[in-house]
Formats: structure tokens, sequence, C-alpha cells
């Protein structure tokens, strides 16, 4: 994604926060932060492959 | 319009719990009975609404010494955590001590990590003094400065990444110093860069 299509994203998703209540955004916010975790554990990586992934990180 | 507002240091968020919220949490238990500790970084952003997840979250921690800390490290295995390596005396000597991060992880999922650090450089030491509390439900987390957490991002870091988190940041929080953040860009610019 071009950076300036993120920041405008980012901008309108900032818009959203400051426009509801924590209860609000949170909901979304949780859904999209578990169902991430929820599939990383699936995977089920070991801390070897977990290493050997974060040192050709970019 | 509902921004964030740091009032007294402190900040009251009425948020749902994500899974990487309890997972900081329940380190942080742990962490806090033994060191002083800072939360700094992507968690910061993401705990103020940002729309993404991280696999690590970053932490100072003042010094401490080698019984502190193998306290901490027993705490964490009789919980079922793992750590870099297993063997205290280790992690305290060849990593903490050497500014390397000790990493924690519940044991059978290492994605997911708190990332440890010893605060050592001046920058680090004094971000202990302008922490912020975030309060929500009935828990409480020590973060760093937002505007030092911007200025961190906006000219040091500088990915795509941070560069959304700082603006994140800029646009939800009530009340922000432009001038605190360009203190605190000179700050970083003089120890990462050198002027």
């Amino acid at each position: 994604m071009a950076i300036e299509t993120r920041m405008q994203f980012v901008e309108k998703w900032a818009k959203f926060v400051c426009e509801h209540s924590d209860a609000e955004w949170s909901i979304l916010q949780k859904e999209l932060i578990d169902s991430q975790i929820e599939n990383a554990k699936k995977i089920n990586l070991s801390k070897e492959q977990v290493t050997m992934l974060k040192s050709i990180k970019v | 319009m509902v921004k964030f507002k740091i009032l007294g240091g402190v900040v009251n968020v009425d948020k749902e719990i994500t899974k990487l919220d309890e997972f900081t949490l329940e380190v942080i238990d742990i962490i806090k009975k033994h060191a002083d500790y800072l939360i700094i970084s992507g968690y910061v952003a993401i705990f103020f609404g940002r729309s993404r997840a991280t696999e690590d979250v970053d932490i100072f921690i003042k010094d401490l010494s080698f019984e502190k800390f193998n306290e901490m490290y027993n705490e964490f295995i009789k919980n079922g955590y793992e750590l870099t390596i297993d063997n205290a005396k280790g992690l305290y000597y060849d990593y903490l001590k050497e500014r390397l991060p000790v990493n924690v992880w519940r044991k059978n999922f290492p994605l997911l990590r708190v990332e440890i650090k010893l605060a050592v450089k001046p920058t680090q030491l004094a971000a202990f003094n302008d922490r912020i509390i975030a309060k929500f439900k009935d828990k409480e987390l020590v973060m760093s400065d937002i505007e030092s957490q911007i200025a961190y991002k906006r000219y040091i870091a500088r990915s795509d990444k941070d560069l959304a988190d700082a603006k994140h940041l800029e646009l939800v929080f009530e009340g922000l110093s432009e001038y605190k953040i360009q203190r605190y860009r000179k700050i970083f610019e003089a120890e990462f860069n050198g002027y």
C-alpha cells in the first residue's frame, strides 16, 4: 500500500476513533487484533522458526 | 469529537480488552513486582486505537540486580512462560546487561512476545520521568509520554508503520504540545544521529 493511501486510511480510522465511544471503536479493533492472534496460533511456529523469521524481517 | 486526554499523567480508556492487551497485562503483572517498567513504541499506538496488531510489545525496565532478575525469571517459568534462553544468568549478563532484548512468550506461542530492554541511554532513563498511566477497567499500564513516541516515530524510526503510528497518536489525543514534540526530536537526534 502506498504511504499516501495508508495515511488516508489512518486518518479515516483515527476520525472514527474520535467520533465514537471507546466501547464502539474497541469492539472493531478487538475483532481485528484477536483474529490475527488466533490465526498466528494456528500456524504453530516453533521458537527457532520465529527467531529465523524475525532475523530476516525488514 | 472525543479524544483521549491526559490529565495529571493519567488517561482513562473504557475499551474492550484484546488478546494482545491480556497478554501484555499478564506479563506486566509479573515484571512490575520486580522492576520499574515503561511500555514504548507500537503497542502504545495500538492501545489507543490504532488499527493494527503487533507481534512484539516493547518495554524498558530500569536496572535491577541479578537476584531481582532471577526472581522475575523464576516467576515467569512457574507461570508457563518461556524466555530467549533457559538460563537466568545468561539472560541477565549476556542479554540484558549487553543491551540485548530479553523476549518473553507464553509456552508454545513464541510469535507473540514482550521484548524487555534495559533503559541505559539518557533519553530512555528520562522517559521514566515523563511516563503516563493508562487506566482501563480495573487495570493500568505505564507508558511512555505520547509526544516522545510521536517524535521518535516521526523523526527517528520513520518506517511507513512508524509514521502511521505517529499520525494516529497525533489525531486521537487532545492537547498535545508540538513544542514538546520538537524538544524530544532534538534530544533523540542528538542521541541517535550525533547532531
